[in-house]
């Protein structure tokens, strides 16, 4: 108790080289902790964000981009697949349901997915639930209807008006296509990146892009779930057996995605880790700045009658106490920014980011206070060992 | 029958090694040396003559090359660790020529530090304690002042106050008068040996200022450590 005091004191005492180490220590906590955070809340947000989509089909070309493109609306859409085609893998009777989707357009950058009624039975296999719901007015089956995502509806509300565009998202969009789409209804929150687009009948769709001719019409990705495991393997390797289309396994996708980030996050762990020795250090200095202080108030304290034991303890509980602070704080700041970076990302994607406590944290907490008693050991001998005499 | 004495010396002997070489300097020599329970003892000599070693060992702070300490028959030499911080810490009121406070606590903070290490008495008792004798010392509107924030007269006084507070059997006092003007000199000396007039404790006090012999019992010469001593007891 008396070395806590001591030690407590000790640090108010100096106040700047307190603060400065704290500073330095909590950023490098809240670096390794933010990461941590992050990574588990992506990992579990890209997750969530797949759920409903278990097989997509979508034209030949590069897997991760049907996969950004049709789960994230991060990139362009990779080609078109005749309707045909999508009613032929309707029909199969492997098939349990199919959602055909057609996107490539925009409206004032929100992008358009024209789709299906199909859309609002896509349902959690696990609760039952549609992954899609209605939260107010209802689904655009209409000409020139529209339904906006929760997101979207920020920016559009029932009965709002619009044109859309040929792309848009991630090149400038071309000229406005004449038909104007009015918004019949609001979808509630379904925590995937749709929820930051606008859903528009397929049919009108076609309208605007001039396919009239069922032989014109083209779906961009087909939404397929298979009756059951062995029937979703033997439609993926027949699908990307031919020579029409390809089929990704949404979850097999995301797992690659997770390999590429997680290739990233092993960098900024490795970053993190350096940085926390760098905070260690910089206990280890502000303990080792104070020596001559140190050596003198050890003294005071054992002529009074402290122990060798209660003077060591002072040393190391400095090194605790700011470790303590600094890994609280740091945490704290870790939080704080990830929960902001989490809104951003949400603002930007759709992709609801919830950067919860997870036990890693424990294991930086346990580094930290580790490191720091490692930093606090030293003068912690040299209070323990000191001549007392000496130093009054 | 008279009683023991409670300080008694024999032979005492403290030799420090020259820094950088093998040889050793002599820096006390003490043939003997009885101090009885209330007792005023001034300890004169030159600087270098080896008062505050003397004081050193006295507080069990230092070893004896040479010779034996015994403080209420008990010698220091079989005190070890725990025993000997916990002894000193009850027995011995130790207030340094430079003072010793500690920078990061208060006056009444450094005066009650001794009382946590001494005493087993409640805290709000102990504080009590230290600021009764921090007013004594005329310092009850600087009892939460830094020694950084003292004169270098209260931080003496604030030195005194923290020797006085466990009510050592031994109060060592290293010129505790040195830094202060005439009148609180008188409140200090005064109080000091207040506590072994009427306490019965036993008070060394090492000084230069030959006007205040008259005020003790005994004067140890350490210059001429073969001066017999009249021992009172």
């Amino acid at each position: 108790m008396l070395a806590l005091r001591v030690a407590w004191r000790n640090l108010c005492f100096r106040p700047v080289l307190t603060v400065v180490t704290l500073a330095l220590l909590g950023l490098a906590v809240a670096q390794a902790t933010v990461v941590v955070l992050l990574a588990r809340a992506f990992e579990a947000g890209l997750v969530r964000a797949s759920r409903p989509f278990d097989l997509l089909v979508g034209a030949k070309g590069s897997p991760t981009q049907l996969l950004m493109s049709t789960v994230l609306l991060q990139e362009a859409p990779v080609g078109n697949l005749p309707l045909a085609y999508f009613e032929q893998l309707r029909h199969d009777p492997r098939v349990a349901y199919a959602v055909p989707l057609a996107m490539g357009d925009s409206a004032y950058g929100t992008p358009l997915l024209g789709v299906g009624p199909e859309l609002l039975g896509l349902t959690d296999p696990a609760t039952g639930q549609p992954y899609f719901a209605l939260a107010q007015g209802r689904f655009a089956v209409h000409a020139f209807e529209a339904a906006a995502g929760a997101q979207a509806a920020r920016h559009w509300q029932l009965g709002d008006t619009f044109q859309s565009h040929h792309g848009g998202l991630q090149e400038a969009p071309g000229e406005a296509h004449e038909a104007w789409y009015t918004i019949v209804g609001i979808l509630a929150p379904s925590d995937t990146p749709w929820d930051r687009a606008l859903f528009v009948p397929l049919t009108s769709y076609w309208e605007v892009h001039h396919e009239h001719d069922a032989a014109e019409q083209q779906i961009t990705v087909a939404l397929l779930r298979p009756r059951g495991v062995k029937e979703f393997y033997q439609l993926h390797q027949e699908i990307n057996h031919d020579s029409v289309a390809q089929a990704v396994l949404t979850g097999q996708g995301m797992g690659r995605l997770f390999d590429m980030l997680g290739q990233g996050e092993t960098v900024l762990r490795l970053t993190s880790w350096l940085a926390l020795a760098m905070g260690a250090a910089t206990v280890f200095l502000a303990s080792y700045a104070v020596g001559a202080q140190r050596q003198r108030e050890t003294a005071i304290l054992r002529a009074l009658g402290a122990g060798q034991w209660s003077v060591c303890i002072v040393g190391l509980a400095e090194a605790l106490l700011t470790s303590l602070v600094g890994t609280v704080l740091g945490m704290a700041t870790a939080h704080v920014t990830a929960w902001y970076i989490a809104w951003r990302v949400h603002d930007a994607s759709a992709i609801v980011l919830r950067p919860t406590c997870v036990p890693a944290e424990l294991g930086i907490a346990s580094a930290v206070l580790l490191l720091a008693a490692a930093a606090g050991l030293l003068p912690a001998v040299q209070a323990y060992r000191q001549d007392v005499a000496s130093n009054l | 029958m008279p009683a023991p004495p409670v300080i008694v010396v024999h032979d005492l002997i403290k030799r420090f090694r020259v820094p950088g070489a093998t040889t050793t300097f002599v820096a006390l020599t003490l043939p003997s040396l009885e101090v009885c329970g209330g007792e005023a003892v001034a300890v004169v000599g030159p600087s270098g003559s080896g008062k505050t070693t003397l004081f050193h060992i006295l507080a069990g702070l230092l070893s004896p090359s040479q010779g034996e300490v015994l403080i209420h028959g008990v010698s220091l030499g079989v005190l070890h660790g725990k025993d000997r911080d916990r002894w000193r810490a009850r027995t011995i009121g130790y207030a340094f020529q430079s003072f010793n406070l500690l920078a990061a606590f208060s006056a009444l903070e450094n005066v009650c530090l001794a009382l946590d290490l001494g005493t087993t008495v409640p805290r709000a008792a102990r504080r009590a304690r230290a600021r009764a004798l921090l007013d004594e010392l005329g310092l009850g509107s600087r009892m939460h002042h830094r020694p950084g924030e003292l004169s270098t007269g209260e931080q003496q006084r604030v030195a005194v106050a923290r020797a006085l507070a466990n009510a050592p059997e031994v109060l060592l006092a290293d010129e505790p008068t040195a830094s202060v003007d005439p009148e609180t000199r008188e409140v200090v000396l005064s109080r000091l040996l207040r506590e072994v007039h009427i306490s019965k404790k036993v008070l060394l006090v090492a000084t230069h200022d030959r006007s205040l012999l008259t005020r003790f019992d005994r004067v140890v010469h350490l210059d001429q450590p073969d001066l017999p001593a009249a021992t009172p007891c």
